[in-house]
């Protein structure tokens, strides 16, 4: 009986996200709506019990699962027998964007139909393979006790103690609670780490009625199980045919270290790795054609991000050049690049800055050490050493090919933006990747973090948060080179055919 | 009827023919790589992909006997109560096959000394394969061990013995494997080796996983894609790229293959490791799948300290030798919800300790002591009044108590 509670706790969150994102695009069934609603609505779903239970706690209560799951239930249920459609006044009339209204239908229109028999039969093959892996890594967290280091340490305790103790109890740094007299307050070393994949792990477990680790590792397949619908939707959104999207899907699905973080369930940055990796991709497309159900969709989930893990709120910032990228073309995006260089220059030229804000605590951004509250401390200075880059991206097997992939779909980025046909979407992507290279090669060459990726520690676990998004990027690239040279995919919408954001 | 079947063949015909265009590429990359490979490593590369295990005296452990580390080296004073001397490092899982070369420096050695060479490798990491060392005095001594029935596989660790008694020190500078050019054979061994070693769940799992053993020749990435590159460019001699539709197909088919290749073995090895998972925990309750874990053993202690802990939950201050280490945080882990906090590598101060608080110390904790008539935890200036609750080898609990 406990399981068939976990299994309602799960799929009704789930289910109701998914409705209420299929409702965006309810005027129109373009291909790839539905894998997308599941896999966006379901992590939102998720990510609203966990937001509810908050509110439980707030407000007094008893932490539960009925109420949470009843108000959830409600909410998809009232949509799902609701008769007419919701307006989304931000959205535009009837919750859609005015600029792209003809999209969905050009899209159905002009999809590469996947008649041929043998693609479908790929087709077949190929998601019968996924579901052989999922199976496997199904199996393994259902039978293995909680394994890897971090969760039992770390992400684990919370939900445990919470579980046991039916309430959000605080924890604090050790020294708070070495002095603690009540005995009302736990602490773990990482106390600053955000609550919402604690409250992820905890959910079923309220379900189940009491601490189980089977049941707190659960959501971590539906985590994996979200990723791949929401970016098969995305691509189907894209335009890529059905085989094409499956087989991008079955590359990110197929890489040997994100299974391993379903397989081993309880660190966070498979979360992370999904909320960023769908947010960026919702992101792309809104800034392709403007869509501005992407936009919310993309809003929705980098909100999230920080909510996940705190290099969530760092990650956030990325977005930022890449909107300005898609933005601003020609010489105003040289001149703002010139204005940022000539600020960084001028920044470090005096040396840094340093200020407090009330509220948050000193900032220090100096050349040799940057101090953000909440993030951490980081001397910087250049620690150089590419061998660990080298080892994990292109000989050992965390990521199969992708490696040599992303090179090579770099290469031919790169030919488009020099031949000037770089369109905005593709220089928010480019800027997106870039940025993100800098933000990795700041934190594994410049920081005490090099340690990390020289005992192989973080490397790939920091890297994971930006695979789906990179091979996202990586699918765009390669649609673009193919319709470039295939007359018949011509009648598809042509970049320059989307309207600008 | 005949004019269709001629049209029929020549489609046909234009049809297979990338195919097997393709398949040849296919086949030729992969034949290619391999060559390249060899021929890397049979002319010079050996040198760099695997360079010599060097273990320095201060890399050395003592496991028995008397000494300790000194500049020149780990200096061994004394043979322990068996009659022997040992000291051992790790290999880095060097392979067998190519490390066939032992080199040894040690100062001191007395004509007629006897010294053995001690190994495991990682198949068998609880047989010990010893070999007794020919007598080279403070030179280095360099010996083939190609002809060792036992040196097979890959080495997980070196060490030596030393028979005794000593009449004087002996200083170990170092120990080193070299690599020996290996034949086209021994080097093919390697590769079949490399693909289809079986790497099993371990706590390094979660942030990288190798795919074959670290110090692999021939890593399963790096094949595909050398095989990747010489299939594609194979294709592109046999059937010139040009801007046409599906002119990418046949190299994405290549590279899809591969990433193939890659994924059959990750899902071969998935499937390996399923069933281990299956046999330890498969059809079992919570609590003995706890009891079938790696740490089974210590949650059976934790277990017995769990029922002479309170119902609700308590403060308890874990102790342990290495406070941010594996045992200590399964301690606290396996104890929760009681209020546990692992970060004492001493005993805690009696401002950090309060009447009512539980403390778990965990073995082997050198300096702390219980003195029983007084009641009392010691470890230098620091005095804990506690009340002991459990004994065992693992650790031991007590209460905090009033008084002094």
């Amino acid at each position: 009986m406990e399981w068939w509670r976990v299994g309602l706790a799960l799929a009704i969150p789930w289910f109701a996200g998914a409705l209420w994102v299929r409702v965006l695009w309810r005027d129109a069934s373009p291909p790839g709506a539905w894998p997308l609603a599941l896999g966006y609505g379901g992590l939102l779903g998720l990510l609203a019990a966990t937001l509810l239970l908050r509110v439980q706690a707030a407000l007094g209560l008893s932490l539960g699962w009925v109420g949470p799951t009843l108000v959830l239930a409600l909410a998809g249920g009232w949509l799902a027998w609701r008769p007419t459609s919701l307006d989304f006044p931000i959205l535009g009339q009837k919750g859609k964007a005015p600029l792209d209204r003809s999209l969905d239908s050009q899209a159905q229109e002009t999809a590469p139909k996947t008649g041929a028999k043998w693609r479908q039969a790929l087709f077949v093959l190929l998601l019968a393979w996924l579901g052989i892996r999922f199976l496997n890594l199904a199996l393994e967290v259902w039978w293995r006790p909680l394994y890897p280091w971090d969760a039992w340490t770390t992400w684990a305790v919370r939900p445990r103690v919470w579980s046991e103790l039916g309430q959000l109890l605080p924890f604090v740094d050790p020294q708070r609670w070495l002095s603690d007299a009540t005995g009302s307050v736990y602490t773990i070393e990482a106390w600053t780490y955000p609550y919402t994949v604690p409250l992820l792990a905890l959910w079923p477990t309220l379900a189940y009625g009491g601490g189980n680790e089977t049941a707190a590792n659960l959501p971590w397949l539906g985590c994996a199980l979200g990723l791949g619908l929401g970016f098969y939707g995305q691509a189907r959104l894209w335009g890529a045919s059905a085989l094409t999207a499956l087989v991008f899907t079955w590359l990110l699905l197929s890489l040997p270290l994100l299974n391993t973080h379903v397989a081993l369930a309880g660190y966070a940055d498979l979360w992370l790795a999904a909320v960023f990796g769908l947010a960026a991709i919702a992101f792309f497309q809104w800034v392709r054609n403007g869509d501005r159900r992407q936009g919310l969709l993309a809003v929705l989930l980098a909100l999230a991000c920080p909510l996940v893990k705190l290099e969530g709120a760092v990650w956030l910032l990325l977005f930022i050049p890449a909107w300005l990228a898609a933005r601003l073309g020609g010489w105003r995006l040289l001149a703002l690049a010139v204005a940022v260089a000539a600020l960084g220059l001028g920044w470090w030229w005096v040396g840094g800055v340093a200020f407090n804000l009330p509220g948050l605590g000193e900032w220090v951004l100096r050349p040799d050490l940057i101090q953000v509250p909440y993030l951490g401390r980081f001397n910087l200075g250049y620690r150089g050493g590419w061998d660990p880059v080298v080892k994990n991206f292109l000989v050992l097997a965390n990521w199969h090919l992708l490696g040599y992939l992303a090179l090579i779909a770099a290469g031919m980025a790169a030919l488009t933006v020099i031949r000037g046909r770089a369109e905005p979407w593709l220089r928010a992507e480019l800027t997106f990747v870039a940025a993100s290279l800098a933000a990795l090669f700041v934190l594994f060459f410049l920081t005490d973090a090099q340690r990390w990726a020289e005992q192989y520690t973080s490397i790939n676990r920091v890297a994971l948060d930006f695979v789906p998004a990179f091979l996202f990027w990586i699918l765009t690239v390669f649609e673009q080179a193919s319709r470039a040279l295939d007359p018949a995919r011509s009648g598809e919408p042509r970049d320059g055919e989307h309207p600008p954001v | 009827m005949a004019m269709t079947h001629t049209m029929g063949a020549r489609i046909f015909r234009r049809r297979t023919k990338p195919f097997w265009l393709w398949l040849l590429a296919v086949l030729g990359g992969a034949l290619l790589a391999v060559l390249a490979l060899v021929l890397f490593y049979l002319l010079g590369g050996l040198a760099v992909v695997a360079p010599p295990v060097v273990l320095p005296g201060a890399k050395l452990q003592l496991v028995s006997g008397q000494g300790g580390q000194t500049p020149a080296g780990l200096e061994i004073h004394q043979v322990g109560p068996q009659g022997w001397a040992a000291a051992r490092g790790t290999a880095r899982m060097a392979p067998a096959a190519l490390y066939r070369q032992f080199a040894w420096r040690i100062d001191g050695l007395q004509p007629g000394s006897e010294i053995r060479l001690v190994w495991a490798t990682v198949a068998d990491p609880r047989t010990s394969h010893e070999r007794v060392l020919p007598p080279v005095g403070s030179d280095e001594g360099v010996l083939d061990l190609g002809t060792e029935p036992g040196w097979q596989g890959r080495i997980a660790g070196i060490g030596l013995a030393v028979r005794g008694p000593l009449s004087q020190s002996l200083v170990v500078q170092r120990l080193e494997l070299r690599p020996v050019i290996p034949t086209v054979g021994a080097l093919l061994r390697e590769m079949v080796e490399d693909w289809t070693t079986f790497e099993d769940w371990s706590q390094r799992s979660i942030n990288y996983h190798s795919g074959a053993p670290l110090s692999a020749l021939f890593p399963p990435v790096v094949m595909v894609a050398l095989w990747m590159g010489f299939g594609a460019a194979l294709y592109a001699l046999f059937d010139p790229p040009r801007r046409a539709p599906g002119a990418l197909l046949p190299y994405a088919a290549l590279f899809l293959l591969g990433w193939l290749a890659l994924d059959a073995r990750w899902q071969w090895d998935l499937g390996q490791r399923l069933p281990q998972t299956a046999r330890d925990f498969a059809g079992k309750s919570a609590e003995d799948r706890r009891l079938a874990a790696l740490d089974g053993e210590f949650y059976r202690f934790l277990r017995e300290v769990r029922q002479r802990l309170p119902e609700r939950p308590a403060r308890l201050l874990i102790v342990s030798a290495d406070p941010a280490g594996f045992w200590a945080g399964r301690a606290r882990y396996h104890l929760l919800p009681h209020n546990g906090y692992a970060g004492f590598a001493r005993l805690p101060t009696p401002d950090a300790a309060r009447v009512g608080d539980y403390v778990l110390i965990l073995s082997p904790l050198a300096e702390a002591r219980y003195d029983p008539e007084r009641r009392m935890l010691e470890e230098g200036d620091t005095r804990l009044p506690v009340e002991a609750l459990h004994f065992a080898d693992r650790g031991a609990l007590f209460r905090i108590r009033g008084g002094t």
